[in-house]
């Protein structure tokens, strides 16, 4: 439209410095630049003919002719999630819970279902706000996602398909994933693939790829750990020792217990005439021939005041030996160690240490021996290694303190990975309707999947007795209803 | 009353009436509730003693509850309908109770009772002295006006992106003190085009004609018909009576409410509802202006179906109406669609030459496929005429997910090569967008 042009260049520079001619017009508009140029200022001339311009553009506006080719998205073989379904995935998303978007999504995946075509670009949006849930979302999606999901650049969905190949040919982060789901299921295979393209791997990812072995570590992965101590990388050094020293077998953990089982001796002494007998623990630590054992992360001064330096080298090597060889060397049951350690002054500062151990090679009689002595200390990895209800119990323990309470509260969270029992989530409530500040919606929301359902009667009980805390109560115990009924919606909708 | 859930959320008013209706869309937060074939209504224990009484008039979609919320409709009356969506079968008392069968039969008696309102005697002298007043005013400020454009047509609109927002807002004010509020808002909307744009210079130069052509249609008015003269006088903003054209027969029909577009500025928001008449074909805006603070009265959302009267002010080409009449009713199949994008070509053309400011206009055409073209979106018909989707459509996404790659029936808003879709039919299901 070169008229147009024309005008615009006109418009651009102002009649003072530029006004239209005949040849700026077209032949369909030179009559009326003719009949318009007669009359008026040359600013007028300008607006009336650009005014016949304008219309005469308008009018003769012609769609553009063009042979685009689109692709079309393949027929479903998926049902469609109902109406009401949806409406529920609306309101979750409308109150922003993610935790419950991740249950809506994961329901739809085990349910076989999709979702209809509208609500595709908000899933891959929320897509790229959740990433971990990005495979779900593609799934339920169906094939108008897949087909879709390319048009829009903003989308960075991974679609990679995790299989054999991206070891090969994958990022660094595609192959760290990758290793770490196979070491889950076929660790032995996992190994293997590792040990292949080690010598091609630089340090920095060797140190990535070695972190994902912390899962299924045993006895069989020893020999060739202990090859990369000699490796140049510290890095790879430090992350290898990380491995082996979870490995009872392996030369550091024997090193550390030949040094231990030297600094410590139980034995039993006579005493009042000869009729009873006592244990005397004697603990002084071994002489170290060899100092390299400061280079494997056994520390000599302890950032706690007061502690003996030889005192603080036997409690590390208590927490890195696994208490089973204590329990053969010695010939006694754990709770008779721990209740010996527990007796003295002295001796009680070590108990902790077989915490520790207990944690590292998940030994969870050793772990109860402790407990039982320590009712006064939270130990936050039982939560992880007793089985749930005795975990609940052990926590329900700690939650009525105000002191201790938002600590175990916050590994329950962080630890948490399946619904609690009524009687803990009461326990919960109790603290947190008292804490409104600390245990806000963001904290409700984010934890609805541990919540009890059947709690929702009990929570009117929980307000506190001061008016601005009942009121800040009544609003959280409303919105944890509307959480818990948005949970239960989605259990009952697929 | 088959509203879905979208449709319902389209009715309320912003985004904190939405989340809180959900909220309430909740058996336990309703003390009762019932429905007939006239009305919805239920009790919601609130913070207060007494629970609110929340009524709906299924009849034409109108709300009433005893909340102080001046939100329109509240959140209860969203709550409710939100609840009777989801749960018809809890609704189970069909006898309405004193208070929503108060309400229900005053709506009924109302429109009868207009029709007996006797009519103020009018001082004939007065009128016609005030109308010459503003006549003067109107036409002070239009000369004004053009020696504001020659000059900006004079020194070149080169330097225009830099003006101070008081440079338009000043010419703006004076057409208002000439009460010409329709040329104040063409004016103002100059100083709003998208100046850092590549092609700002057609979008404003468009706008500064379209100013240009009213304002010289208002000087020869002599020469142009009646109807066209009510077009000039809207477009500077004289105001048609609603009493008057509510007077007149109207076109009834069944509506398919298209979509709904609103607009805010400063304190005033503007709804723009768009419709088309399944039997006749005939398009429709109706506007409806929300001062803050105060509840609107329609109640339409995208996708409904309303048998109704609809009055048109005059026009060459009459777009806006009113509603005179009105009833919800079921889907009826749409006549009248366009067959692609040279049939609304013409019609455009034919539109332009009647009416040569039109501003947009509503289509429905026939079978359109979402394409990518040079990086930006386009609708291709069967006939491979491509018009090109205005690039601020936020729904995009949406229309090509429902699309799949495949035509849709498709309503759109828009004039010469832009158009923004606002809904398609999707499995014989018009979705709003």
């Amino acid at each position: 439209m070169e008229f147009w042009d024309n005008i615009i260049h006109t418009a651009l520079l102002g009649t003072d410095k530029r006004q239209l001619r005949l040849q700026d017009v077209n032949e369909d508009l030179a009559a009326a630049f003719t009949s318009i140029n007669e009359s008026g200022d040359k600013e007028e001339q300008y607006l009336n003919m650009a005014a016949v311009a304008f219309n005469y553009r308008k009018c003769g506006n012609q769609p553009l002719k063009k042979n685009v080719l689109q692709t079309v998205a393949e027929a479903e073989t998926k049902v469609y999630c109902s109406a009401a379904t949806v409406g529920v995935l609306n309101d979750i998303i409308s109150i922003e819970s993610q935790s419950l978007f991740g249950l809506w999504i994961k329901e739809c995946v085990g349910a076989n279902q999709i979702i209809q075509p509208e609500y595709i670009p908000l899933l891959f949006d929320l897509g790229m706000k959740y990433k971990w849930l990005q495979q779900e979302i593609l799934t339920v999606s169906g094939n108008r996602g897949k087909w879709l999901l390319p048009f829009n650049e903003a989308w960075k969905f991974d679609t990679t398909v995790a299989d054999e190949s991206l070891w090969q040919t994958g990022t660094v982060e595609q192959r760290r994933c990758f290793l770490k789901e196979l070491r889950k299921t076929a660790p032995a295979k996992a190994m293997a693939l590792l040990q292949q393209t080690w010598p091609l791997e630089n340090a920095n990812t060797k140190t990535e790829l070695l972190k994902q072995l912390k899962v299924n570590i045993g006895d069989e992965d020893v020999a060739w750990l202990q090859q990369l101590l000699s490796e140049k990388g510290q890095k790879v050094k430090d992350e290898t020792l990380v491995l082996l020293k979870q490995i009872p077998i392996s030369n550091i953990v024997q090193l550390y217990w030949s040094i231990l089982k030297q600094s410590i001796s139980i034995r039993k002494e006579k005493g009042f005439l000869g009729l009873v007998s006592k244990d005397v623990i004697e603990i002084k630590l071994a002489d170290i021939e060899d100092e390299a054992i400061f280079k494997t992360g056994i520390e000599k001064i302890s950032s706690e005041k007061g502690v003996v330096e030889n005192d603080f080298i036997i409690y590390q090597l208590i927490a890195a030996v696994p208490p089973g060889l204590l329990k053969t060397h010695y010939q006694l049951s754990y709770s008779e160690i721990i209740e010996r350690f527990n007796k003295s002054a002295e001796t009680k500062y070590f108990v902790s240490a077989f915490g520790i151990a207990a944690n590292t090679f998940k030994d969870v009689e050793m772990l109860r021996a402790v407990l039982a002595v320590s009712a006064d200390q939270f130990y936050p990895e039982a939560l992880l290694l007793l089985p749930l209800a005795e975990s609940e119990q052990y926590a329900r323990e700690f939650l009525g303190s105000q002191q201790s309470a938002d600590a175990v509260l916050h590994y329950l969270v962080t630890y948490g990975k399946q619904q609690w029992s009524l009687q803990i989530t009461i326990d919960i409530f109790k603290h947190t309707a008292k804490n409104n500040y600390t245990y806000n919606r963001l904290f409700y929301k984010h934890n609805i999947l541990l919540f009890a359902a059947d709690v929702l009667p009990e929570l009117p009980q929980f307000a506190p007795d001061e008016v601005y805390a009942k009121e800040a109560w009544v609003k959280s115990s409303g919105f944890i209803a509307q959480l818990i009924n948005l949970r239960t919606q989605t259990l009952k909708a697929f | 009353m088959n509203f879905t859930e979208d449709q319902i959320l389209a009715l309320a008013p912003d985004e904190s009436s939405k989340k809180a209706g959900k909220d309430l869309a909740n058996p336990n937060k309703w003390v009762s509730k019932g429905v007939n074939d006239l009305a919805i209504w239920g009790e919601c224990q609130g913070s207060g003693s007494k629970p609110y009484q929340t009524q709906i008039d299924i009849t034409d979609t109108a709300f009433k509850c005893s909340c102080p919320s001046r939100k329109f409709p509240c959140r209860h009356g969203l709550g409710l309908m939100l609840l009777y969506s989801r749960n018809k079968a809890t609704f189970t008392t069909p006898e309405m109770p004193a208070w929503v069968n108060e309400w229900i039969s005053k709506r009924a008696a109302r429109d009868d009772k207009k029709t007996d309102k006797e009519e103020k005697p009018v001082d004939a002298v007065a009128q016609a002295k005030r109308h010459e007043n503003r006549e003067k005013k109107v036409a002070d400020g239009i000369e004004e006006l053009l020696l504001w454009i020659k000059d900006i047509v004079r020194n070149g609109i080169i330097n225009l992106p830099e003006k101070p927002y008081s440079f338009w807002e000043q010419i703006a004010k004076r057409m208002i003190d000439a009460q010409a509020p329709g040329l104040a808002a063409m004016v103002k909307a100059l100083g709003q085009v998208s100046f850092f744009k590549d092609a700002w210079q057609t979008e404003f130069l468009d706008q500064l004609l379209n100013i240009y052509i009213v304002i010289s249609a208002y000087k020869n008015k002599e020469t142009l018909s009646a109807s066209l003269v009510n077009d000039v006088r809207s477009s500077i903003g004289f105001t048609q009576s609603q009493e008057e054209l509510k007077e007149q027969a109207g076109l009834t029909d069944t509506w398919l409410v298209l979509g709904k577009q609103v607009t805010e500025d400063d304190n005033l928001t503007v709804e723009k509802y768009w419709l088309h008449a399944a039997g006749s074909g005939q398009a429709a805006l109706i506007l409806q202006f929300i001062v803050r603070g105060q509840g609107g009265q329609l109640s339409l959302t995208p996708g409904m179906f309303i048998e109704a009267t609809l009055v048109f002010y005059s026009s060459a080409m009459p777009l806006r109406a009113i509603i005179k009449k009105q009833l919800t009713t079921a889907a009826a199949p749409l006549n009248n669609v366009f067959s692609g994008w040279q049939e609304i070509s013409e019609t455009e053309t034919d539109v332009d030459a009647k009416l040569p400011f039109t501003q947009v206009k509503p289509y429905v055409v026939n079978q359109v496929t979402p394409v990518m073209h040079e990086k930006s979106w386009w609708l291709a018909d069967k006939n491979n005429d491509l018009i090109r989707v205005n690039e601020n459509f936020k729904n995009i996404w949406k229309l090509v997910a429902i699309s799949g790659g495949k035509p849709l029936t498709t309503a759109v808003v828009g004039k010469e090569n832009v158009y923004e879709p606002i809904g398609a039919w999707h499995n014989e299901t018009y979705k709003s967008l």
